[in-house]
């Protein structure tokens, strides 16, 4: 696309909190978290389970009714959590493209999956029936459904897992979205499969030139797939920056954590991970101060009292929230 | 069509012939409680004065002094006839008049599921969809009160109310539809509204908590990820899902119903097998009482045949086989 040859930004977020209403009082599971997405671009959110990655994706596509949110949501310019409900669920399917955990489950084992495909393309861009179904049976072939014609009007009960998560990521793309979501989207399959998956997501989302959000624990996922990786621990951003430079020099103590008990294959075999020691953190009673100040190896007393301001790199690309971040070593050169 | 159709024929086939077994046990427990009151049975009919040559006429008619399984293979092969004998004191065909009353009582039942699915099946799909809601609240605690009052206190409840002291309706009697539709409907209506309560609060509930549940499945959320609309998730992707459990509610409910028939038809004199069978058995009418018997296996068995083959119409991962 030669007309705009800088990034235009698809999805920014701004302070989004989120209270779950809980009894004695409200969790708060996310805290002001702020990011962006652009067109072209990928970003990676990683965070253990429990982080608030999920509620983060679905405070975005405004699926939490229950819970008390603040921030802004920025599609494509549109403010879309002031819209009322209706026009907001409206812009949000339009636009945004999500593709879920759990293939086995995310489709409607009632309904042909043609029609689940297309169902959301034919009510918000008036296609007909048959364009509809032209559209459907295009996207079946390109996430690779062999005889995407007789698929077409099977059910979902006929597809394994994988073709399963095949089927999604062409519901996903029926809108043409802007953004494309994969929360954990291959968690649920296995290794060899997984890969295909990730594999077809990155060379989609590049065809069509969207923006991508890929969650997941694994930040071997989101290494050489994503621009940027964004960490999140106990519902707060901990570390945000471009993926290969957090990933060579992180400077939370939590990135820095997941990434020593990250496998790596030039480790002799049977090498012993190293594992973050402790528990991730209870939401209902989260400490004042940094959140991972009770498994960290360097915290103070000032660590556990109070909250760490985001440190922002010089070139404003890297942020990082820690009271005595990794030392920053090559990270200086621009 | 033709080809489809096989596999559920062969499916009934095969229900059929497994229900054969319940059929025998309890139509030959039937022929057995005859033979078990004390004395011989055409005594116990003709009553204590009965001559022994009316006794010896019964005998030769019906055959109470053979063994009971000879009477019952007699009896048997007449049923597969069509033959059900005939009522002892007015020597009518039993399949006849079995005919007859079983109409009237399907009628009032299935009218009492109709009216009960058409008010609880969308209601619970609303009230599914807004929980904790107002509306929810009071439908929740309406159905509560409504399962706990057993079916003779809605009985005489709703008599008093509408035929002594409205007087819109009928305290007793009854019209055939094909002799007088508008009659039959005011005869009915009043047997239908006291079976239709406990029933509706009943489904509700099962609906309801169906309903619910479905719409805590992934692809729920899926969908309105989508952006569709609430009332197409709730027409195209909750409702079918929650079928199956709805439909087997259905199935059982007939037997609270055809139960349910007792009491209504004998409170409200209406001439159906309910208030047949309390007739027959008071007047020691055996052959009525061992065809109602009959009837009332073949329909349970029919019922869960209806139910099962709802199940693959309604889910496709379920074959018919
Ligand atoms: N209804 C609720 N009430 C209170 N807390 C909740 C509720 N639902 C979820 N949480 C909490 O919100 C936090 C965030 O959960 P979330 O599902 O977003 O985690 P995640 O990062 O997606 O993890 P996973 O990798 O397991 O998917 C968790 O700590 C969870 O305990
Ligand atoms: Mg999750």
């Amino acid at each position: 696309m030669a007309a705009s040859p800088e990034p235009t930004t698809v999805l920014a977020c701004e302070g989004i909190c989120c209270h779950l209403p809980a009894e004695p009082r409200p969790v708060q599971v996310l805290h002001g978290i702020s990011f962006s997405v652009s067109r072209r671009t990928s970003l990676g959110i990683v965070g253990e389970s429990g982080a608030g990655k999920s509620m983060l994706i679905k405070t975005i596509m405004g699926l939490n009714p229950t819970a008390r949110i603040t921030g802004t949501v920025r599609l494509d310019g549109t403010d879309v959590a002031s819209l009322a409900e209706k026009k907001r669920n409206a812009v949000i399917g339009r636009k945004v493209g999500i593709v879920f955990q759990n293939p086995m489950t995310s489709l409607n084992p009632f309904v042909r999956v043609g029609r689940q495909i297309e169902e959301h393309a034919r009510y918000h861009l008036g296609l007909s029936r048959r364009e509809a179904k032209e559209r459907a049976i295009e996207l079946l072939r390109v996430v690779g459904i062999a005889d995407p014609e007789e698929c077409y009007s099977f059910y979902p009960h006929h597809f394994s897992g994988g073709m399963k998560q095949r089927i999604m990521i062409a519901t996903a793309l029926a809108c043409e979205p802007d953004l494309l979501i994969a929360d954990e989207a291959t968690t649920a399959l296995d290794v060899t499969v997984q890969k295909e998956i990730l594999d077809l997501l990155q060379v989609i989302q590049e065809e069509r030139q969207m923006a991508m959000i890929l969650v997941t624990h694994n930040l071997g996922i989101v290494a050489g797939r994503t621009d940027e990786v964004l960490v999140l621990y106990g519902g707060h951003v901990v570390e945000h920056g471009p993926t290969d430079r957090v990933f060579a020099t992180p400077r939370h103590r939590y990135t820095a954590a997941l990434l020593s008990a990250m496998p790596q294959l030039d480790q002799p075999a049977h090498t012993r991970l190293a594992t973050i020691p402790g528990q991730p953190p209870n939401l209902a009673n989260a400490p004042k101060g940094c959140p991972f100040a009770p498994r960290c190896p360097v915290a103070t007393a000032d660590c556990h009292e109070t909250m760490p301001v985001m440190t922002v790199s010089a070139d404003g690309r890297h942020r990082f929230a820690c009271h005595f971040p990794v030392a920053a070593g090559a990270e200086a050169a621009p | 069509m033709s080809a489809g159709a096989l596999p559920y024929l062969k499916a009934i086939s095969t229900r059929l012939l497994a229900g054969i077994p319940v059929f025998i046990l309890v139509t030959f427990a039937a022929t057995a409680l005859s033979s078990l009151a004390p004395g011989s049975a055409a005594q116990l009919i003709l009553g204590e004065n009965a001559s022994s040559q009316q006794i010896a006429e019964l005998n030769a008619a019906y055959g109470y002094d053979l063994p009971v399984w000879e009477r019952y293979f007699k009896w048997l092969g007449g049923v597969v006839q069509g033959d059900f004998g005939r009522t002892l004191f007015s020597q009518q065909s039993v399949a006849k008049l079995l005919v007859d009353r079983a109409a009237v009582t399907f009628e009032i039942a299935f009218l009492a599921m109709f009216v009960s699915f058409i008010i609880a099946v969308p209601l619970a799909l609303y009230t599914a969809s807004h929980p904790g809601k107002l509306l929810d609240t009071v439908l929740r605690s309406i159905a509560s009160v409504l399962l706990s009052v057993p079916t003779f206190v809605t009985v005489v409840l709703l008599a008093y109310i509408f035929a002594i002291v409205l007087r819109w309706l009928p305290a007793t009697g009854w019209e055939n539809f094909s002799d007088d539709p508008l009659a039959n409907l005011w005869y009915v209506t009043l047997p239908v509204l006291c079976l239709a309560p406990h029933q509706t609060a009943y489904l509700y509930r099962v609906a309801r908590g169906e309903f619910l549940a479905t719409l805590q499945e992934d692809f729920v959320t899926v969908a309105r990820a989508k952006g569709m609309p609430l009332s197409y998730i709730l027409l195209r992707h909750v409702l079918r899902p929650s079928l199956p459990q709805v439909l087997t509610v259905l199935g059982l409910s007939m037997t609270y119903l055809l139960g349910g028939s007792f009491i209504v038809e004998s409170y409200f004199a209406v001439p159906g097998i309910g208030w047949t069978i309390l007739s027959a058995v008071n007047s020691h009418d055996f052959p009525v009482v061992q065809a109602i018997l009959s009837l009332t296996v073949a329909i349970f068995v029919v019922i869960f045949i209806l139910v099962d083959l709802g199940y693959t119409l309604i889910d496709p991962r379920v074959d018919v086989s």
